[in-house]
C-alpha cells in the first residue's frame, strides 16, 4: 500500500531536488544562478501590472528550457498550487484598490469583497508574480548542487569557517532525522509508547527522546570536531578551494542580460517606458 | 629507548589520567606505555574493551593531549615531532586517524568534497588536489562513488571513503580505531588487501587496534597488546603465525530442518519491503521460521537485509507484502509497544537507547514499561547485572558515563531483563572484547536452552559459529542459504 501512495505522489509533483545534468543553465557558474534569482525577484516586484510580469514569466520559461527541465520545474508547483489559487483569490475579492467595471460586491459582517477590473488584474498580477518566483527558485536548486554552491561562496571570499558550516549544516538535517529516527525505535522496542496523548500524560516519556538525542548530537560534535582537527582543519589561514568556479563567457552573457532586464525594469518603473 | 632513522613512531613511558565524571573516579587509561614503530609496519593494537587502545590511538594523532581532556604523562613522538608541541591539525600531513564511526568522519555531502577536504585545509594547489584524490579514489576503489551524496552511501562504502579522505593528505602513517566493525566479511577483507597494499606501494606504517583480528593477523608484522592501561606485549607476527589464525568457514554446515513436532514462534510469510527513495528492494520475498530453544544467527553484506528483517520482528517496520506472525498471532495490527511483550528487539547503537540515571533503572525500564512489578525488576536486574558481568561496576553509575563495551552491555541488559519469548540482536558484540563475547555467547545459548527464541544479525562469524544452532545469509534482501550447525561451539574454537 505505500507504495502505490508513493508512485502517486510522484505523478503529482516532482522532486525538488538537484537535478544533474550538462545545459547551458547547468554550466554556469553558481552565482550568475544566484544572480538570477535576485535579478528576477527584483524584476517581479518592480513590475505591478500583468503585461510585463507576463513577459518575465516567458524569460523565465525560457530559462527553464534551456536548462532542459522545463516541465518538471513547472511540476514542482503542484504541490504549492492550493496556497497559490488562495492567495490569488483573496487577492480578487480583497484588491488593495478598486478600479474599472464593478463585476460583484458584497457585505458580509466586516468584509467588503468586491470584484472588478482593478481586482482581476490586481490578482493576475500576484499570481503571476508567486509562480515566477517559485519557477526561477526551483530552476536554481534543480541546477545547482550544494557542494557547487558552497565552492563558489568559498570563491568569493566567504570564510572558511562559513562555508563549513553551510556544508555541515545539510549534513545534519539528515543526520539529526535519522538518529530521531533510531532513537524512537529503540524506545519502541523497550515497549515504550509515544502514540495517542501518552506524551501529554505523561511528560517525562520525553526524557527517554530527549537524553539520547542529546548524548548523540554532543558525542557527535565531539567526534566531527576530533576528525576535523586530524583532517588539518584550521592548520592554514586561508585554505584552498578545489576546482574553484570560474567565470566564462556564458556568464559574461547571462549577467548582461540580467542588467538588460533590471534596466528596462527600472526604466519602466521611473516612466521612461509606458508599460501596461 | 633506542631510535633509528626508520622509525616513525617513538612512545615513551605515556600515561594518561581520565579526569572525575559524576559517580565515576578519575581513569587511568594508560599507564607507562612504551614501543616504537619501523616505518612500512602494519601493528595490531590488541586488548579487551577498556585496555586503552582508543586512548592510545589518539594520543598518537595528538587528540591527547590537545582536545581530551585529562593529564598526559611522557611523550609521542610521530616523524621526530613531539605530538604535545604540535597542534593536531598541523599533523594531518604526517599522521591520519580513522574513527571506528565513519558517520562522524564525514561531513561534506560528497564523496569527491569529502576526500578534498583535508588538502584544501592544508592550502594544496589545483594540480596536486587534483592528483591526490584521483590517487586517493582509485586506491580505495570508489570511482563509482566519486560524485555520490555521502547519504546515499552504505556503511562500507563510507568506511572506505574515511579512509580515501584520510591517505589523501598522504600522511605517513594511520592509525585505524577498529576498522572492521560493522563491515562484512567480503569489505572486511577488502580493507585489509587495500592497507597490504599500501603498506606495500606507499611504504604506509598503519596502526590498527580492532577485536577481530583473524583477518588482520595475516597481514600485520606485529601486535602489541594493552591491558588496563599497560603494555603486556609486544610481538613480532610471521605470516605462517598470521595464517594460522582460524577462520570462520572451516566448520561443516548441513541444510537447517526443523526439529520434528515443534511449533515455530516467528513465521515470516512472504516479506518484501523497499525503503522510501530505494529502487532496490531491502527485503524481497523472505520466507522464515524461527523456532524456540534454538539460536539463529543472521549474516550477509552490508545491505543484505538483515536489520530490515529484525526491525520487522516488533512492527517498527511493516511489510508491503507478507505477513509476520508472533506465537501464531499475527502482527501487523498490533503496535509496537505491544509486540514488546513477545519481542524484545536490540538495534545497533546503544546510545540511541540509553537515558537512565542508573544502570538499574536502564535496564529495569523496559520491564517497568511491561507492567512488571517493582519486586520482579529487581530479580531480573539483578540477574541480567550478574550474567553481563557489569556486578563491577557502581550500580549507581549512569549508563552515560560508562565505556563502549560497558553501555553496549547495558543496552542488552535493558532488553534480556524485559523476558520476552522471543529476542533479536542486531550486531550485539560491537564493542565488546573476546572474553565478553564468549560470555554472551554462553548467554544466548542459554536463553535457547531455556526455551526462548534467539536471532542475532551479526559480521562476526566467529561469535555466530560460536552460539548458532542455524545460520540464514541473506543477499540483496533473500535468503540464499538456511544451514544447521553441526552444535554450537564445535568446530573453530
Amino acid at each position: 500500500m505505500p507504495l502505490r501512495r508513493g508512485k502517486r505522489r510522484r505523478a503529482v509533483g516532482a522532486r525538488l531536488a538537484y537535478s544533474p545534468g550538462d545545459s547551458f543553465v547547468h554550466r554556469l557558474d553558481p552565482r550568475t544562478r544566484m544572480a538570477t534569482v535576485v535579478a528576477t525577484t527584483l524584476v517581479c516586484l518592480t513590475f505591478e501590472t500583468p503585461l510585463p510580469l507576463a513577459g518575465v514569466l516567458v524569460l523565465v520559461a525560457a530559462y527553464g528550457w534551456l536548462a532542459g527541465l522545463l516541465l518538471p520545474s513547472i511540476r514542482t508547483l503542484a504541490p504549492i498550487l492550493p496556497l497559490l489559487v488562495t492567495i490569488v483569490a483573496i487577492d480578487a475579492f480583497f484588491p488593495r484598490e478598486n478600479y474599472g467595471t464593478i463585476f460583484w460586491s458584497a457585505s458580509i459582517g466586516l468584509l467588503h469583497p468586491v470584484l472588478s477590473t482593478g481586482s482581476l488584474l490586481f490578482a493576475a498580477s500576484m499570481g503571476l508574480r508567486l509562480v515566477i518566483l517559485a519557477l526561477v527558485g526551483a530552476l536554481f536548486v534543480m541546477t545547482t548542487s550544494y557542494s557547487s554552491l558552497v565552492r563558489s561562496l568559498k570563491g568569493m571570499g566567504l570564510p572558511n569557517s562559513l562555508t563549513f558550516a553551510l556544508s555541515y549544516a545539510l549534513r545534519s538535517t539528515t543526520w539529526l532525522a535519522d538518529d530521531l529516527r533510531r532513537i524512537v525505535e529503540a524506545q519502541s522496542a523497550r515497549a515504550l509508547s509515544f502514540e495517542g496523548r501518552v506524551l501529554v500524560r505523561e511528560p517525562s516519556r520525553l526524557l527517554a527522546l530527549a537524553v539520547p538525542m542529546t548524548v548523540t548530537v554532543i558525542s557527535r560534535s565531539r567526534h566531527v570536531t576530533d576528525a576535523m582537527q586530524v583532517r588539518g582543519y584550521g592548520a592554514v589561514a586561508r585554505p584552498s578551494c578545489y576546482h574553484r568556479p570560474r567565470f566564462g563567457r556564458r556568464d559574461l552573457l547571462m549577467n548582461c542580460a540580467l542588467a538588460a532586464l533590471l534596466l528596462w525594469a527600472l526604466l519602466s518603473r521611473a516612466g521612461w517606458f509606458d508599460v501596461l | 629507548m633506542a631510535t633509528s632513522e626508520s622509525t616513525v613512531i617513538e612512545v615513551h613511558n605515556l600515561g594518561f589520567v581520565y579526569p572525575s565524571s559524576p559517580g565515576r573516579e578519575p581513569v587511568r587509561a594508560l599507564d607507562a606505555i612504551t614501543f616504537s614503530v619501523e616505518r612500512g609496519q602494519i601493528v595490531l593494537l590488541l586488548g579487551p574493551s577498556g585496555s586503552g587502545k582508543s586512548t592510545l590511538c589518539r594520543a598518537l594523532t595528538g587528540l591527547v593531549p590537545h582536545t581530551t581532556p585529562g593529564v598526559m604523562e611522557g611523550s609521542v613522538r610521530i616523524a621526530g615531532s613531539d605530538t604535545r608541541e604540535r597542534p593536531v591539525n598541523a599533523s594531518a600531513r604526517v599522521i591520519g586517524m580513522v574513527f571506528q564511526d565513519p558517520d562522524s568522519q564525514l561531513f561534506s555531502t560528497t564523496v569527491e568534497d569529502e576526500v578534498v577536504f583535508g588538502l584544501e585545509q592544508l592550502g594544496a594547489d589545483e594540480e596536486i588536489m587534483d592528483a591526490a584524490v584521483a590517487d586517493a579514489i582509485r586506491l580505495l576503489k570508489i570511482d563509482h562513488l566519486r560524485h555520490s551524496t555521502i547519504d546515499a552511501l552504505s556503511w562500507g562504502e563510507r568506511q572506505r571513503v574515511a579512509i580515501a579522505a584520510t591517505l589523501a593528505t598522504a600522511p605517513s602513517v594511520l592509525v585505524l580505531d577498529e576498522p572492521l566493525s560493522g563491515l562484512d566479511a567480503e569489505s572486511a577483507s577488502a580493507l585489509v588487501g587495500t592497507l597490504s597494499a599500501l603498506r606495500a606501494g606507499f611504504n604506509l606504517t598503519v596502526i590498527v587496534s580492532e577485536h577481530r583480528t583473524e583477518l588482520l593477523a595475516p597481514v600485520a608484522d606485529r601486535e602489541v597488546v594493552l591491558e588496563e592501561g599497560r603494555l603486556v606485549a609486544d610481538r613480532v607476527l610471521s605470516a605462517r603465525q598470521g595464517s594460522a589464525v582460524r577462520h570462520p568457514g572451516c566448520r561443516a554446515s548441513l541444510p537447517y530442518r526443523q526439529r520434528p513436532g515443534s511449533c515455530p514462534s516467528v513465521e515470516i510469510r512472504g516479506v518484501c519491503f523497499r525503503y522510501p527513495g530505494q529502487s532496490r528492494s531491502a527485503l524481497d520475498g523472505v520466507n522464515l521460521d524461527l523456532y524456540p530453544g534454538e539460536v539463529t544467527v543472521l549474516i550477509g553484506a552490508n545491505g543484505s537485509g538483515k536489520s530490515t528483517l529484525l526491525r520487522m520482528l516488533n512492527g517498527i517496520i511493516r511489510p508491503e507484502r507478507g505477513t509476520v506472525a508472533v506465537r501464531g498471532r499475527p502482527i501487523a495490527r498490533r503496535p509496537v509497544a505491544d509486540i514488546a511483550r513477545e519481542v524484545g528487539v536490540l538495534f545497533q547503537g546503544a546510545d540511541y537507547l540509553l537515558f537512565s540515571e542508573s544502570i538499574a533503572d536502564e535496564i529495569s525500564f523496559g520491564p517497568r514499561n511491561l507492567g512488571v512489578s517493582g519486586e520482579e525488576c529487581a530479580r531480573r536486574t539483578a540477574d541480567v547485572v550478574r550474567s553481563l558481568g557489569l556486578d563491577g561496576i557502581p550500580p549507581g553509575s549512569s549508563p552515560l558515563s560508562l565505556s563502549i563495551g560497558e553501555r553496549q552491555r547495558v543496552a542488552i541488559g535493558s532488553v534480556l531483563a524485559m523476558e520476552t519469548p522471543v529476542v533479536a540482536l542486531d550486531e550485539p558484540t560491537l564493542g565488546l572484547d573476546s572474553e565478553r563475547k564468549l560470555r554472551l555467547g554462553a548467554l544466548l545459548r542459554g536463553l535457547a536452552d531455556r526455551g526462548r527464541t534467539v536471532v542475532v544479525a551479526t559480521h562476526d562469524r566467529p561469535f555466530g559459529d560460536a552460539c548458532a544452532d542455524r545460520t540464514v545469509t541473506l543477499h540483496g534482501g533473500r535468503i540464499v542459504t538456511d544451514e544447521r550447525n553441526p552444535g554450537p561451539g564445535f568446530g573453530c574454537r
